[in-house]
């Protein structure tokens, strides 16, 4: 794993590339973090340079898997300080979303790594889907349909559920009694 | 009175939990808790011997605050909040029906609700932290202009 080339991301690059591993696209990233999908699109070139790696999946994979290893946290902790001046970082502008290469402003955004997600399914969910964090979506995709209707399905699912237990409830003691009765 | 000191211990805890870590919708759930406390305080007076027209509509309002809640955050826990607060709603109908101990049933399928919502708040609150850790921002609201100056720690 490429310790040196992860302690030279910088934060705001560490983020886009989390928020990019919960399967976002550019524009929900730039949505939830209040900026361009031109500066995610750049914070993401920046980590894949600084990673050396071709596609945004793959740096998500890779810093993913070294957030998740404690003992490349710790030596990444010791890294970060002597990369803080890493050939890696963006121009403030650019990161903005106020400059930057017309390139970058062109290219399809994040088309390789929807090709590598697109087995799983999107923060959109289709049809009714569960009211859960589950899957990876951390947060509520649901559509509005679903959201009127959820609630109404889960009082029936509780309360039906509380009910049952009750009625079972009775149903043993009253069969405990009956037991009773007839062992005397 | 073992079980009323217990609640407001887990109240308190958790709505300090919230206001003090959680992001705008825990915040705005308990400013609606504690004004619906406030209210239903106020407006209690039948000791659940019949009907308590009164805590029916603080608790329907809750209900419909809660139901606002859940269309416009992007946490899931809002849903199961409302379904919640349904089921209170719904145990008012229980006067409806002659029950023995009615006062009694009454009052626990009136208020035990609450218990799981409080508890679900700091589930909430701790998940909330949990995010904002992890990516860094933790958006509150489906729509954009529903954000604050600093929407993304919301």
């Amino acid at each position: 794993m490429d310790a040196l080339g992860i302690a030279r991301l910088t934060e705001a690059q560490r983020v886009a590339l989390r928020l990019f591993m919960e399967r976002k696209t550019a524009k929900q990233i730039a949505l939830e973090l209040g900026i361009t999908p031109k500066a995610v699109e750049l914070r993401l070139k920046g980590a894949r340079e600084a990673l050396g790696v071709a596609s945004s999946a793959e740096a998500a994979r890779i810093l993913a898997a070294a957030e998740q290893n404690p003992t490349f946290r710790e030596t990444l902790g010791g890294l970060t300080e002597v990369a803080v001046s890493q050939p890696f970082g963006l121009d403030p502008a650019i990161e903005s979303g106020t400059g930057g290469d017309e390139t970058a402003r062109d290219r399809p955004v994040l088309s390789e790594a929807r090709v590598a997600f697109t087995h799983q399914p999107g923060r959109w969910q289709a049809g009714i889907g569960w009211p859960l964090p589950t899957g990876g979506n951390e947060r509520n995709g649901l559509s509005l349909g679903a959201r009127l209707l959820w609630p109404f399905l889960a009082i029936c699912g509780i309360g039906l559920s509380i009910g049952m237990l009750v009625i079972c409830g009775s149903l043993l003691s009253i069969a405990g009694i009956a037991i009773e009765h007839a062992l005397r | 009175m073992w079980h009323v000191i217990l609640f407001n211990i887990l109240m308190l805890a958790a709505s300090v939990y919230a206001l003090g870590w959680g992001g705008a919708p825990e915040r705005i759930f308990v400013v609606l808790s504690v004004l619906a406390l406030y209210a239903s305080i106020h407006v209690h007076h039948e000791n659940f011997l019949k009907l308590d027209v009164g805590l029916f509509l603080v608790d329907l309002a809750l209900f419909c605050a809660l139901f606002l809640l859940s269309i416009f955050s992007t946490r899931f826990w809002p849903i199961w909040m409302t379904a919640l607060q349904g089921l209170c709603v719904l145990s008012h109908v229980v006067m409806l029906v002659p029950l023995p101990e009615e006062g009694f049933g009454y009052a626990v399928l009136e208020q035990v609700w609450a218990w799981p919502m409080e508890m679900l708040l700091i589930v909430a609150t701790f998940r909330h932290r949990q995010r904002l850790a992890w990516t860094g921002t933790d958006r509150p609201w489906t729509l954009s202009f529903m954000r604050s100056v600093r929407p993304n720690r919301g």
